[in-house]
């Protein structure tokens, strides 16, 4: 198997985990009551440094946050888990040139750095575009794990390039009522209710020097790209199976090779494996493939600036009204709202 | 052993003592009535308000510090408990008719443990308007212990938005002002300090707003290194003035580390809006967009 699920034991319990009660710590809670229902223990995560799943990393984050029980506990992990605690991966963040390629290199190490959440990065003349989405069956946690990541990425490019970088930042959930937080953390240009959780940066920043490429650094990026290597899973099951879904949408391939058959042959599973697997990441093979259709619309009406008629002949619906219609049920808004 | 027992464990004892004296008193004096003569409904009702007149006696000793009032609101209670438990004593022990102190045993202690308690009540609410005039400057006339902040002695952007409410609302009168207060550079202590220290900080800063605003105005830490000053009866050039000052405060505080006592040079950044004709969420968004302006540099400003 080329990918992980939420039940795989990869993530190292030093890394991450340590991060969340380290901070747990600080703030006085209970190590061994955040840890209660995720079958770990404190004194084998500081002697033996278990491999834990998303499943148990989702359980601790959910249990630490519900004990802090305050709207910055998001916040305040986000401060800790860039570059974080990863070995390899995090030295190589800590000594980046520049953001594209501290990007460049979240993205392939996701795994590691990243477990819960799939990044995805896209450039144009003018912007960089990160994205992000879940790729463990997230759940309800999905907003908490998103504040955390967005302040991570904010407050570690603010760190490196010591100045605010301009982040423009777009939120899938609603405006909370905690919008005080935020703001102090994240910024003013916030936008919620967006079809994806992004966050978009002039072009310009992405290259500005941050400290000269030295011989220690070139290290550090190869030492995380062998670090990346060992993994046994580089990938999460979600995560390919949109991979997959993107490609064969982008290569005008035929509708057949749209299907859950076609994809759990492509996977090398059987189909009932796949159906059973996306329904323990809480989702299913219909909501998978409208998501990748909704992002590749957006990708064509963003970036490539096409009218819906076109779209709708891309992505092989009937007739654009067809199309208009399932638009308006993936985002609440028709395409020519983002349009404009 | 929780720690107010160990505090208390003489008004405890004591009260147990008495309660067991009457017991006996009582079996010494009288008989056990059979059975079939109990009253199940008085037992149940004197019983149960001992019991929780009891546990109200617990919940005042565990929430307040040792002191004159506590010991006067301990003292009527534990007095009113013994009363409801002569009560009871005297629904199963049956005393010869030509016994009359049980009577006094039941109202004496009951009219006393009132009048200590009344006394007790008085007292305390004089107590809380000493503490609510400390807290003057936190909370001004909202008291909710859920909006308390849970690092410094302020409250959070809940309850200043129930204030800003409020002062919106009866506003014609005089302008109200905000002022925004932004400490720089604050993640930087996070990170090289830990968060304890951060914390620290945070605390000292607090204090040090609260010494430098009137006493009308309302302090508020708004998120992370944020504060939110609410000055009532202000306009924007009196409270640019008083927003200077704070900054100024802040670049001169001398903030010493707990464990080396390393100065830290602190310094913020803010900003100010007089309320207008908006919402509570327009009015705090714009201070947002103004302290935003005000950290840029100079350089960069539009």
């Amino acid at each position: 198997m080329d990918w992980y699920t939420r039940d795989t034991k990869f993530i190292p319990a030093q890394g991450i985990p340590l991060v969340v009660l380290d901070l747990c710590h600080q703030l006085d809670q209970d190590c061994h009551r955040v840890l209660r229902g995720t079958q770990l223990f404190l004194d084998d995560i500081l002697k033996s440094n278990p491999q834990v799943s998303p499943q148990q990393l989702l359980r601790l984050i959910d249990n630490a946050l519900q004990l802090y029980g305050r709207a910055d506990g998001p916040f305040q992990l986000g401060q800790y888990l860039l570059p974080g605690q990863c070995g390899a991966s995090s030295q190589a963040l800590a000594s980046s040139p520049d953001l594209y390629n501290a990007i460049e290199l979240l993205v392939q190490n996701q795994a590691l750095l990243t477990p819960l959440l799939q990044p995805l990065f896209y450039m144009d003349d003018d912007f960089g575009y990160l994205y992000w989405q879940d790729s463990c069956g997230v759940g309800k946690l999905e907003p908490a794990l998103i504040e955390s990541i967005f302040v991570a990425v904010v407050a570690y490019s603010r760190r490196m390039s010591q100045e605010r970088l301009p982040w423009s930042l777009h939120f899938r959930h609603d405006k909370p009522r905690h919008i005080e937080q935020y703001w102090v953390h994240l910024g003013n240009d916030l936008n919620f209710n967006q079809p994806r959780h992004c966050m978009q940066i002039p072009r310009t920043h992405l290259f500005k020097q941050w400290q000269k490429p030295g011989i220690s650094g070139q290290v550090a990026l190869q030492q995380a790209k062998q670090q990346s290597l060992q993994l046994p899973t580089p990938r999460s099951l979600l995560a390919s199976v949109y991979e997959l879904l993107m490609h064969t949408l982008s290569s005008q391939a035929n509708k057949r090779d749209l299907q859950l058959d076609a994809m759990a042959d492509a996977l090398n599973i059987s189909s009932a494996t796949l159906k059973r697997q996306l329904k323990i990441h809480g989702t299913g093979f219909q909501q998978q493939l409208d998501q990748a259709r909704l992002h590749r619309a957006l990708h064509l009406i963003n970036h490539h600036k096409m009218s819906a008629e076109e779209v709708s002949r891309r992505l092989g619906f009937c007739d654009s009204a067809g199309f208009r219609r399932s638009f308006k049920r993936w985002t609440g808004f028709t395409p020519s709202h983002f349009t404009a | 052993m929780p720690q107010f027992i160990r505090l208390h464990t003489p008004k405890i004892a004591a009260l147990l003592i008495c309660a067991n004296a009457l017991l006996l008193l009582f079996i010494s004096a009288g008989q056990w009535k059979p059975l079939s003569q109990w009253s199940w409904a008085d037992i149940l009702g004197e019983g149960g308000s001992g019991i929780l007149i009891f546990i109200w006696l617990c919940l005042i000793l565990k929430s307040r510090p040792a002191g004159r009032i506590t010991n006067l609101l301990a003292l009527g209670m534990g007095l009113m408990c013994l009363a409801w438990w002569v009560d009871v004593l005297d629904e199963v022990i049956h005393l010869a008719d030509t016994i009359q102190w049980d009577h006094w045993l039941e109202s004496g202690p009951m009219t006393i443990g009132l009048l200590m308690l009344t006394y007790g009540l008085y007292h305390w609410h004089h107590e809380q308007l000493a503490i609510s005039s400390q807290r003057r400057k936190q909370e001004q006339i909202f008291r909710e212990h859920r909006h308390f902040d849970h690092v410094t002695p302020l409250s959070d952007a809940e309850n200043l938005r129930r204030h800003i409410k409020r002062y919106l609302a009866e506003q014609e009168s005089y302008p109200v002002s905000l002022v925004v207060v932004d400490i720089n550079q604050f993640d930087v202590i996070n990170q090289r300090y830990g968060h304890a220290e951060g914390d620290r900080v945070l605390q000292a800063i607090s204090q040090l707003l609260l010494l430098n605003l009137r006493s009308q105005d309302l302090l508020c830490r708004l998120a992370g290194d944020r504060f939110i000053a609410l000055l009532p009866k202000t306009g924007e050039s009196q409270a640019k003035t008083i927003a200077w000052e704070l900054e100024q405060a802040i670049a001169a505080f001398a903030y010493r580390c707990q464990h080396h006592g390393e100065r830290l040079h602190l310094s913020a950044c803010s900003a100010v809006t007089m309320a207008g004709n908006e919402s509570c969420n327009q009015l705090l968004e714009r201070l947002q967009l103004a302290l935003a302006t005000a950290k840029k540099p100079l350089s960069l400003r539009a």
